[in-house]
């Protein structure tokens, strides 16, 4: 498993933990150092992103492109 | 902003303080943004020193927004302070175009050179920079550069903050009081990501695009192929309710994909965390 990979797998259980379980992640950036979200309400989004930078990302972000209808 | 009675009395001795400071200056060049700092300046320079004995002068690069260019014309036609623009080269300079964590030093040292041959050229005492009291905190290696030129920063010498700066803007009636920062599009850019004219012009596009959908104090942080929007706290219900619109704008702008930071705009935050990398000079 590579580190991004282990890096997702780890957010992933943590939006598992937190009642999430549709919810998924990617990476973005030349460096892959932005947790891309998607189904996450965006109310939620801020409180998680402590957790989600602790485990090896710079940003956390929302992607805009899976809101559009 | 309200103010009792002896916040006002202090604002007044500030401005009067700043005023009398430039007035013993006899003639200066104001490097001049449009933004509030220098507007301040050359705003005060003007009624210390009568416009014969002031010039404000902006640098003109691909890293300064069309917008803020319009706007620092407009704003200085209202002072009355007469005005120049010069175009700087810092793009030119590989060691700023590498982008290390001290790349304001050069673009600052490209500014001020430029600046300060115009000034001589004018026959003007002293080059001003709109440094303010906050100003010193924090990394801000273009300081090094004013220092070495012997740029003189007369809010900063009078021990004006920010918040002072916006107080004697408003007091004075100056439209900028209330504008917020300004960076140059260079800061848009992660350390370590060069930074081309294609690069700031992308950037550029992308925030004028997200400026038309209302947003007012926000950022479109490059990360290569994808954009990384930050808007202010007040302004993030508006962002996930315009979703949609604003990924057009920032594919449009030629990013592939658009995000937005659940974070909110933090001024630095391209920063956090990085190991600095310095180029030194020799």
């Amino acid at each position: 498993m590579s580190a991004d990979d282990a890096r997702l797998a780890r957010v992933r259980e943590l939006l598992r933990s937190q009642g999430l379980p549709f919810a998924d992640v990617s990476t973005a950036g030349a460096n892959h150092d932005i947790a891309v979200l998607e189904g996450v309400d965006g109310s939620r989004l801020a409180s998680l992103a402590p957790a989600i930078r602790s485990i090896g990302f710079r940003f956390v972000a929302l992607d805009l492109s899976s809101r559009e209808g | 902003m309200e103010e009792g009675g002896g916040s006002m009395d202090r604002t007044a001795q500030q401005e009067r303080d700043l005023i009398a400071h430039i007035a013993a200056m006899e003639s200066v060049l104001v490097g001049y943004s449009g933004g509030v700092d220098s507007t301040l300046l050359a705003s005060c320079a003007l009624e210390a020193l009568g416009a014969d004995r002031v010039l404000a002068v902006t640098g003109i690069s691909p890293s300064v927004p069309a917008t803020h260019r319009v706007a620092a014309r407009s704003t200085a036609r209202r002072l009355g302070v007469p005005h120049l623009e010069v175009g700087t080269g810092e793009l030119e300079d590989p060691r700023y175009a590498a982008n290390p964590s001290n790349r304001c030093y050069f673009c600052k040292n490209e500014l001020w050179a430029k600046l300060s041959d115009v000034a001589r050229e004018y026959g003007l005492t002293c080059v001003l920079d709109g440094t303010n009291a906050d100003d010193v905190r924090g990394h801000r290696p273009g300081a090094a550069a004013a220092r070495e030129r012997g740029i003189r920063a007369p809010l900063l010498e009078v021990g004006l903050d920010k918040a002072s700066v916006r107080r004697i803007s408003r007091r004075r009636g100056l439209p900028t009081w209330d504008q917020p920062s300004a960076p140059c599009l260079a800061s848009r850019l992660p350390y370590g990501l060069a930074v081309t004219a294609e690069r700031l012009a992308q950037v550029e596009r992308a925030e004028d695009a997200v400026r038309e959908l209302g947003f007012r104090e926000f950022r479109v942080r490059h990360h290569g192929d994808a954009a990384r929007l930050e808007v202010a706290p007040a302004e993030m219900e508006s962002a996930f309710a315009l979703a949609p619109r604003l990924a057009e704008a920032l594919r449009g702008a030629g990013f592939l994909r658009a995000l937005l930071d659940v974070e909110g705009y933090r001024s630095g935050a391209l920063n956090e965390g990085l190991p600095l990398v310095r180029l030194e000079v020799r």
